[in-house]
């Protein structure tokens, strides 16, 4: 549906995006994840044509359009959101736009002044205006941030029900929760890098009992510590208290935890899998990069 | 494009751009008649106790054409000001407030926008100037006599109509340079105000724009090479200033480093 080839979009001299590249596929929901800077809105606005990149090739399937909700919608407070939607619609056929302010429920607030409007009510009228036009691609930059819970909620169920009609949504967040819960790809970009790219189901299946919590029935000692964070096997390790958590490479290594714990006679409360959140995967590539 | 000329139309009324342009055009029209008929004799009477009223009337001219004479000179000097001050955040406003982003991702395309903003523009500043120079003429007729032919009234509206949309173009195009409506504001009227000095003494201001500010303060009558060449050039360079703040637009980020790094802070 999109390709993205070596991207770049510098400011000055600081490098905004450098040389991103990635697909996105039909009908399917892609996450952008990445600290607040990291390049995930200028890659958007460029997407929607706000912003001319440097250099890179953007490939968008035939006769699809672009709908675009920006983090911050600004709108002319002086207009009603009807009046303002017919001004976006200049005479084209769009969808009703009575409709549309039902779907994302500001039909009852059709002729009041914008001006006068919420963050939430903003955004929702963004999300009208971004569908105008009926797009098959959607682009969302930071949809759910600074809203309240049930504001949050009205966006992703509107997500998924654009998802079921068929389109495709690229959307940025810094909220993990949501990406985890919506994307079916996640891409994380770093100083305006690509870090990872990831399919939720095969990186959920595949990091499944990775993560190793043991709860210990007294605080175990630093020797202890050392010598089971110190097996091949254990990749990276957290400690709290009666807590350890390891992240371990492989299955195999499990044993060898079990073994020395038997062998050393340390008391274990519990032994837990846990699998790895996408905040976990998350800190540890920003802390490596 | 009908679509962006309501708008502009809605934004004129709503944001009150129109009352301003109409409640100072008007005032002009009226308030310099009274100073002359009215305030300025009582007080050169009052400083100047010997001068028997009859001799300040004749110092000052008070017939029609003096007194229209008057208001022209202070609609040019104060009626610019009142349009650079009214306008001169059309363009800035709308690029610092990031409201051209759903416009453009509409497909609404700049050169409607910016045809619209002009087209309204000039539009309300001939109407409320055809009404006071009209308001002019008939209070300074009523308080001495008609001694103006009404045709040169309208001629006048309409060589200053035409100077204004030269003038609307002006503010267009040094907003989409400036990106600043207090940079716009400033470098548009001083712009013309030493334009105009620096042109008439050099008698080079009947082949530039700038020539309609003398024009319309002319009562005599004109010959079409009088006017030619200042209403020519005024029209070619209203056109290259659109055609090229137009262009300004399309080629314009409409992000700058600075929002992106001060949303990276927050």
């Amino acid at each position: 549906m999109i390709n993205i080839t070596n991207l770049f979009k510098s400011y000055d001299e600081k490098c905004v995006v450098n040389n991103l590249s990635f697909h996105v596929l039909d009908n399917e929901i892609y996450g952008f994840i990445g600290k607040n800077g990291a390049g995930k809105s200028t890659t958007l606005n460029i997407l929607a044509g706000l912003l001319h990149p440097d250099q890179g090739h953007i490939q968008i399937k035939e006769e699809s359009l672009v709908g675009y909700l920006p983090e911050s919608p600004s709108f002319y407070g002086w207009m009603t959101p009807r009046e303002y939607m017919v001004y976006l619609s200049h005479g084209k056929k769009t969808l009703s736009i009575d409709e549309l302010l039902r779907f994302v429920g500001l039909y009852n607030e059709k002729d009041r002044k914008i001006g006068g409007f919420s963050r939430g009510m903003k955004q929702r009228l963004g999300f009208a205006c971004a569908l105008l036009h009926d797009p098959k691609i959607v682009l969302l930059d930071e949809p759910t941030s600074a809203l309240d819970p049930e504001g949050r909620k009205a966006i992703i169920d509107m997500i998924l029900t654009l998802k079921k009609q068929g389109k495709t949504i690229i959307f940025s967040t810094h909220i993990l929760y949501d990406v985890e819960y919506l994307a079916d790809r996640i891409l994380m970009i770093h100083e305006g890098k690509k870090m990872f790219e990831v399919d939720k189901k095969t990186f959920f299946k595949k990091h499944t009992s990775e993560l190793l919590k043991l709860k210990f029935s007294e605080e175990p000692s630093y020797r202890h510590i050392i010598k089971l964070t110190e097996l091949i096997g254990v990749d990276t390790f957290t400690h709290q208290e009666n807590e350890l958590t390891l992240s371990l490479k492989d299955k195999q290594t499990y044993f060898e935890i079990l073994n020395y714990i038997k062998q050393e006679q340390l008391m274990l409360d519990g032994i837990t899998f846990d699998k790895p959140s996408l905040e976990d995967l998350f800190i540890k590539e920003v802390n490596q990069s | 494009m009908k679509s962006s000329l309501i708008k502009e139309w809605l934004y004129g009324l709503r944001k009150h751009s129109f009352l301003i342009l109409g409640i100072s055009f008007v005032s002009l029209s009226i308030l310099t008649p009274i100073m002359m008929y009215i305030i300025l004799p009582e007080i050169l009477y009052q400083e100047m106790l010997n001068l028997p009223l009859e001799e300040i009337e004749k110092v000052l001219d008070l017939s029609q054409q003096g007194v229209y004479h008057n208001f022209l000179n202070d609609f040019t000097e104060i009626g610019l000001l009142i349009i650079c001050l009214v306008l001169a955040k059309l363009i800035p406003q709308e690029i610092k407030e990031h409201t051209w982003h759903f416009p453009k991702l509409s497909g609404i395309e700049v050169k409607h926008v910016i045809l619209s903003k002009w087209m309204i523009s000039t539009l309300a500043i001939m109407i409320f100037t055809v009404i006071a120079f009209i308001l002019c003429y008939l209070y300074t007729g009523l308080l001495s006599t008609f001694d103006l032919k009404i045709y040169i009234i309208f001629r006048g509206a309409l060589f200053f109509s035409l100077f204004a949309s030269f003038v609307v173009a002006l503010i267009l195009w040094i907003g989409t340079l400036t990106k600043n409506t207090m940079a716009t504001l400033i470098i548009t009227y001083v712009a013309l105000m030493l334009s105009n000095t620096i042109f008439s003494y050099f008698e080079m201001d009947s082949y530039l724009p700038i020539g309609l500010m003398r024009l319309f303060q002319t009562t005599a009558s004109l010959k079409p090479l009088d006017y030619l060449y200042a209403v020519l050039s005024a029209t070619v360079m209203t056109s290259l200033l659109l055609v090229h703040s137009i262009y300004r637009i399309k080629h314009l980020d409409l992000i700058t480093y600075k929002e992106v790094k001060k949303h990276a802070k927050t």
